[in-house]
């Protein structure tokens, strides 16, 4: 496929005043985005995102690198270039409230980005300005209106509207969605995502939010203080994170359950503890398997996490086929965490993560040498038929009871093997 | 601070040079010359010439400037050509009188505008109303005109204070108050509308801050919100206008001077204009640029202690 | 970031007051002051130009022998010291004196414009020398280099009034050069080079329009300066020289006369005074027209005006929550009931939260979750009793602790504010001073509220620093709020409302304006914190995974009322109430890449546009006829839930 946009080694300095001191935004940052797909640049405030978008656009000079569109480089394209590039490449920006100026009507501030077409008859304007409006739902009554009168989710519309009216072949979302509320965010994407189907629009969606990048993006690039850190396809980047800072920014990125987010949150305790920087006190290795386990099994519940349990399962058929020894259960133990995407890449400390593995070899050499080993089987046997069968509760009381040396109480043997038949 | 006050002095001294250089080669594009206003019009060429090569004009301009400055910095600005006097024996003599008008007008005029903008910020209502008409009044009605009318009121009609003149504090310190009551008076409370707006302005945009509204939620009582939390972040506004008043205030004094027949640097500058006496009229401009820098200072380490971001930038 | 500000005041103000379809002109004329002034001004100019024609003697006409006489139908004004008319030579002195103002009006508009939009626009040391510039000639007075160039040039009034107009042209460009600086960041100047306009283009439609505005305020203001200006010259006796008349060589002449002839102040004084006070107010007048507010509006603000109204009403709701309130009742930390917050429109007084109730144990964690424009902030604001200026509050209860609080004077509040509610609001650098370091006014928290001397509340204030994870607080609490990042800025917020050790702490967004890794270290902060010393919390957020992290029960506003009350895992699992259920299918969380989203069609209507029935009906899937007919009551489920919905308990049998 022909790429549509290339950004080369691209590197941009804010020069300093007076006694303030240069500042990087941008360094050495190379990216590209095929014909009608999305790239989604994510990145926390001061990562660079929007300064790339303001090079695209032409709005910011690079020190270094080269912006290539279409096979022509625009580096450093200005004046007539930059005006017929302009039908080419436009924006949707951040605040619905500062993207219009509030003196223009609505058909001035739209046709606006007709400007460099020459030879356009006014009502052969006025007629595109309606149909692109009725195309993001608005109507003809919306043209001599005037900014204020309309509200921050219908401003991003017609904002839309102006940056699709010359049929650019690139949109640059600047934190598009980011002002406006859940609801209103949700119209909002949709209709970007029409209409890229439509139009077949290339976007280079800029954005600090994780899941709306995850659900707009074919590809994404995560940037960190003006660095490239983790580039690939959306899911890949999302789901499987291969850098720590990526992994750090997804379990940062709250999710609204309740049980996953409380799982979370012990694993960070535990982890933080472990440094010593937590005011509960000193935590061992165990503590930490622990709460990798259960925020596992939580994160496997969540419906909305990305989940594997083939490992689990795999791990469980040997088990059935072999006889149980020390090493059978270690790998069964250790195929918990990999269920889930977060509990697998978590960012975790090397030491943390070291602790948790010796504190898993103890465990199960104690379960073996105390001949518990079927016990704990029975209960990973009931953890699995518990997450198929979606029973969040169950799973999580599995979970929180491998160790337990009272192998009938919690389990409920009965429903557990009824569940299974 | 020690750093602020030198930095703002550093750039008090170009400040200073610009503006006298400036006047100064105003001064030289002057039509006619100095020679020829002393010797009169009946003066022949080669005595004008003779005259121009004594008092050193036949020189380029810098160089004149260059000795001018010379002789600034040792205390020597010239002599006065009508009067013959030294330009700084001139400002000597006259300088009280116009520092006691000025100094005092402005003390009125912070006094009183920040009370009444702090009341009017607090209580609002008809004070608050009273204030913004003010403003509006201040920025329109001619001071001398106004300062004319009081003269007549309390002056000719009720004669509580003398329509005009002058006593020297050393002479009778009295006198010497009782003479300025009305040409302070007058200088000042029209300043003090002024101060008035900014501080009532700066306090009710503080009153509407987050900051503000996250004490009130945690229970600051409302004095110490005001006068401390709001009080700080609203004086360094008032500072500004303070300084920007006080060279209002100065042209202010050559008219009140004028109206009161007081004698000073004023009316001085007054006379000089007159007879084109520019030695004097150059003198008088550097020393009125220099107590404008003074206070351009003063009230710059008062809105650095205020507000420690103005230092930051 | 993402600021989601809930600020349906400021949203409804621009678009309510400001019509934008009235022109400019039209607006301001219908001021009555501006109008009046503008014609007034008119007519001076007129009359002026005119002098020749209407004048009823020459200027320098003199009449020995009716001297100083009064106003007469011969002499419209009266006549001065030798008998000349005063009215005929305030028309010929007003062709000098406005024309010195036009002429110094005029090069100060042109320095003001080229070189503000200049400094503006171009930037770099074009603009450090600009305002270098500015600086130099603000320190300069200006009656002082008047008189300097009339010394210099003799009586030419010209020269002096165009030097006057230099003289006054820093104010201009500072004027001119915030307005260009201000549209230059505007996204929409982004947005139009993006659009390929040329800088020429961008310049007439985009930066004269919104520089004309504060431009010509100060235009008209450097006019009245200029005409006082002139006027005191003549006064002087300097400028166009008698017996030819100035406005101010008459003023002059009326001193001269001031015993003799009173009268003779008034018009020559007057007609100054009339000229400079109408520029004045015309420039207010333009000021007003163009930020689009009737004049005066700022004259109700005051302090007092900020603390608000409150009245304590009959519980407009009967107790359905009964069963779920009566279990909280014996111990809540906080209960309100029937909680009403309204802000004044036009005259009116328009409901942005209605009729709310919930109740908080002590050491839990209450949600209150909702969209922007649902009044969850304004609920805290009301409680807290620091809402907008002109709020009305009403409750039928608001008790903390058992302490009933609607009945407290301002001073009963503080009370309990701080000691007993602590709160921190959005914006953690700005909710705290930037005049003081953070480690004074932790300091000055902590002697508030505990009673403790300086030294020992310094001491306090580091142990709270410590609390809240930051670190080293000998370094921090040296620091200006301003030199703090986000994230510390909210940790020292938290801990100045930590200082009076409260029961209940509330939280307005605390986390909105972070970043999601520095939002994770206050949500952990805060539930920390709560276990801790044991208590409750009350989190504001649009966020449902912060109300997942950290919430026991969550509270979801829509429209200013609660339209659902439940236990957090049983909210996001199963919501009873439609509007919850679509909200929380409609995230993108998790969501399969590139499809689309299950929406809510419309938008939330704005305070003031609510129906009579259910609030949500318009944009409900389920919606029914008797959803519409009358108000609908918040209905308490089996589960300790309640919602707001017709079809709530319908939904519960099917489920169970």
């Amino acid at each position: 496929m022909k790429l549509l946009l290339e950004i080369n080694d691209l590197g941009v300095v804010y020069k300093g005043r007076g006694r303030r001191t240069d500042k990087v935004a941008l360094d050495g940052v190379s990216v590209s985005i095929q014909a009608g797909e999305t790239l989604g640049l994510v990145g926390e405030s001061g990562s660079g995102k929007s300064t790339l978008g303001s090079c695209v656009l032409g709005l910011v000079q690079p020190a270094q690198g080269a912006v290539i569109f279409d096979g022509q480089d625009i580096t450093r394209a200005s004046g007539k270039v930059r005006r017929e590039l302009s039908t080419q490449i436009q924006a949707v920006f951040q605040d619905p409230y500062s993207s219009f100026n509030p003196h223009r009507t609505i058909e001035q501030s739209v046709g606006e980005s007709l400007t460099s077409v020459p030879r356009l008859s006014r009502g052969e304007l006025r007629s595109r300005v309606v149909s692109m409006l009725e195309r993001v739902g608005l109507d003809r009554t919306a043209l001599p209106k005037f900014p204020p009168q309309f509200s921050g989710g219908q401003r991003q519309r017609i904002a839309i509207a102006r940056a699709l009216l010359p049929e650019p072949r690139l949109v640059v979302c600047d934190e598009s969605v980011s002002a406006l509320d859940l609801s209103v965010q949700a119209q909002v994407l949709n209709l970007l995502l029409e209409l890229q189907r439509e139009l077949g629009v290339a976007y280079l969606f800029i954005t600090h939010d994780l899941a709306v990048v995850r659900h707009m993006s074919n590809q994404i690039a995560v940037l960190e203080h003006g660095t490239l850190v983790e580039h690939g396809d959306a899911i890949g980047v999302t789901d499987f994170p291969t850098q720590p800072y990526t992994r750090r920014l997804l379990r940062a990125s709250p999710q609204s359950d309740p049980d996953v987010q409380d799982a979370r949150r012990r694993t960070r305790r535990a982890i933080a503890g472990l440094s010593g920087a937590s005011a509960a006190g000193p935590v061992s290795g165990v503590d930490i398997l622990r709460a990798l386990e259960s925020q596992a099994v939580a994160e496997s519940m969540a419906e909305t996490s990305a989940i594997d349990t083939t490992v689990f399962e795999t791990a469980l058929t040997r088990l059935e086929a072999e006889p149980v020894d020390s090493a059978r259960v270690v790998e069964l133990r250790a195929a918990i965490p990999e269920m889930a995407a977060r509990t697998r890449f978590d960012g975790i400390p090397d030491s943390a993560r070291s602790a948790a593995d010796t504190a898993r070899l103890d465990l199960c050499a104690e379960l073996t040498r105390n001949g518990r080993t079927e016990g704990f089987a029975d209960r990973c046997r009931a953890l699995s038929s518990a997450i198929k069968s979606g029973d969040r509760e169950r799973a999580m009381d599995l979970v929180a009871v491998l160790d337990d040396s009272d192998d009938s109480a919690p389990i409920r043997q009965g429903s557990s093997r009824g569940q299974r038949e | 601070m020690i750093g602020v006050i030198v930095r703002r002095l550093l750039l008090a001294i170009p400040l200073m040079l610009i503006i006298s250089l400036i006047v100064f080669v105003l001064g030289t594009l002057a039509p006619g010359s100095v020679a020829e206003s002393m010797l009169g019009s009946s003066a022949t060429p080669e005595a004008v010439a003779e005259l121009n090569r004594q008092l050193g004009v036949d020189r380029p301009v810098l160089v004149q400037y260059a000795a001018w400055l010379q002789g600034a910095v040792t205390g020597d600005l010239g002599m006065s050509i009508s009067g013959g006097r030294p330009v700084v024996e001139i400002l000597a003599s006259r300088m009280a009188v116009t520092l006691s008008l000025a100094v005092g007008a402005l003390l009125v005029a912070l006094l009183l505008g920040i009370s009444i903008g702090v009341l009017a910020a607090v209580r609002g209502g008809l004070i608050g109303r009273a204030v913004e008409v003010l403003s509006v009044l201040v920025r329109g009605l001619p001071n001398f005109w106004l300062a004319m009318i009081a003269v007549l009121f309390f002056g000719v009609t009720l004669m509580w204070v003398p329509v005009s003149g002058y006593v020297s504090f050393g002479e009778s310190p009295i006198e010497w108050a009782h003479a300025l009551v009305l040409p302070v008076a007058v200088l000042g409370l029209s300043e003090a509308a002024l101060i008035a707006i900014v501080t009532r302005a700066e306090m009710l945009s503080a009153m509407r801050s987050d900051y503000v509204r996250s004490v009130r939620a945690n229970g600051y009582p409302w004095k110490r919100i005001v006068f401390k939390h709001i009080g700080k972040n609203a004086g360094g506004p008032v500072m500004t206008m303070t300084s920007l008043v006080f060279v209002g205030l100065l042209g202010g004094t050559i008219l009140i001077e004028q109206i009161f027949a007081m004698p000073g640097l004023g009316a001085q500058m007054v006379a000089s204009t007159q007879t084109h006496d520019l030695p004097v009229i150059q003198g008088l401009a550097v020393f009125y640029t220099a107590m404008v820098v003074v206070v351009f200072l003063l009230t710059d380490v008062v809105h650095g202690i205020l507000n420690p971001k103005v230092v930051a930038k | 970031m993402s600021a989601v500000v809930e600020s349906v005041p400021s949203r409804s103000d621009a678009g309510g007051t400001v019509d934008r379809n009235v022109s400019f002109v039209r607006r301001m004329l219908k001021q009555p002051v501006t109008a009046v002034c503008s014609v007034a001004l008119v007519i001076i100019v007129f009359s002026t130009v005119l002098a020749p024609v209407i004048a009823p003697f020459g200027p320098l006409e003199q009449d020995l022998l009716n001297a100083h006489s009064g106003p007469s139908a011969q002499n419209l004004l009266g006549t001065d010291q030798l008998g000349r008319d005063i009215f005929s030579r305030l028309l010929y002195g007003g062709q000098v004196t406005l024309l010195g103002v036009f002429q110094s009006v005029v090069v100060c508009t042109v320095i003001g414009m080229v070189l503000g939009v200049a400094a503006g626009a171009l930037g770099g040391w074009v603009e450090v020398a600009t305002m270098r510039i500015c600086d130099i000639l603000l320190a300069v007075p200006g009656l002082v280099i008047l008189l300097v160039v009339l010394a210099i040039f003799g009586q030419n009034e010209s020269a002096a009034m165009i030097t006057f107009g230099i003289i006054m042209s820093p104010t201009l460009i500072r004027v001119v050069y915030s307005a260009t600086v201000a549209v230059r960041e505007e996204l929409y100047v982004a947005g139009a080079r993006v659009a390929g306009l040329t800088s020429r283009q961008i310049m007439t439609r985009h930066l004269l329009p919104a520089i004309a505005g504060p431009a010509l305020t100060q235009i008209s203001i450097v006019a009245a300066v200029s005409c006082l200006a002139g006027a005191a010259i003549g006064f002087l006796g300097l400028g166009v020289a008698p017996p030819n008349p100035t406005w101010g060589n008459m003023v002059n002449d009326a001193q001269m006369a001031i015993v003799l002839n009173p009268w003779m102040l008034v018009p020559t004084g007057g007609i100054i005074a009339v000229v400079a006070l109408s520029l004045t107010l015309m420039g207010n007048g333009i000021r007003d027209a163009y930020a689009g507010r009737s004049s005066g509006s700022t004259s109700a603000f005051n302090w007092r005006a900020l603390l608000a109204r409150v009245t304590q009403k009959e519980t407009i709701e009967p107790r359905e929550t009964e069963t779920s309130t009566e279990i909280h009742r014996a111990s809540a930390v906080l209960e309100v009931d029937s909680l009403s917050v309204a802000l004044p429109k036009g005259g009116d007084e328009v409901k942005i939260v209605d009729g709310v109730s919930f109740s908080v144990a002590p050491g839990e964690s209450l949600g209150i979750v909702g969209e922007s424009g649902c009044g969850k902030s304004m609920t805290i604001s009301g409680v807290l009793r620091v809402p907008p200026l002109g709020a009305h509050i009403s409750a039928a209860s608001i008790a903390f602790n058992g302490t009933e609080l609607t009945s407290l004077s301002e001073e009963g509040m503080n009370a309990y504010r701080g000691t007993g509610i602590g709160f921190i609001s959005q914006e953690p650098i700005s909710s705290l001073n930037p005049a003081y370091t953070v480690g004074h006014q932790l300091t000055e928290a902590v002697q508030l509220h505990r009673k403790v001397g300086r030294a020992h509340a310094r001491r306090i204030a580091l142990e709270l620093m410590t609390r809240v994870r930051l670190p080293e607080p000998e370094v921090v609490a040296n620091k200006y709020p301003h030199e703090l990042s986000g994230g510390m800025a909210q940790r020292i917020a938290i801990a100045r409302a930590l200082a009076g050790e409260p029961k209940l702490l509330i939280a307005d967004e605390p986390t909105t304006a972070l970043d999601v890794s520095v939002q994770a270290e206050i949500l952990d902060l805060l539930s920390d914190l709560r276990e801790q010393s044991g208590m409750a919390l009350i989190l504001v957020t649009h966020d449902w995974g912060v109300v997942a992290e950290a919430c026991d029960r969550a509270v979801v506003m829509y429209a200013g009322e609660v339209v659902e009350n439940a236990d957090v895992r049983t909210l996001v699992r199963k919501p009873k109430h439609p509007y919850a259920q679509a909200l929380l299918r409609s995230s993108s969380v998790g969501t399969a890449p590139r499809e689309l989203l299950p929406v809510i069609p419309g938008a939330v209507p704005p305070p003031g546009s609510w129906p009579n029935g259910c609030r949500f009906a318009d944009r409900c899937e389920f919606v029914e006829e008797r959803c519409t007919s009358a108000p609908i009551r918040l209905v308490h489920t089996a589960d300790d839930t309640s919602a707001r919905c017709v079809r709530v308990t319908p939904i519960l049998q099917g489920v169970k």
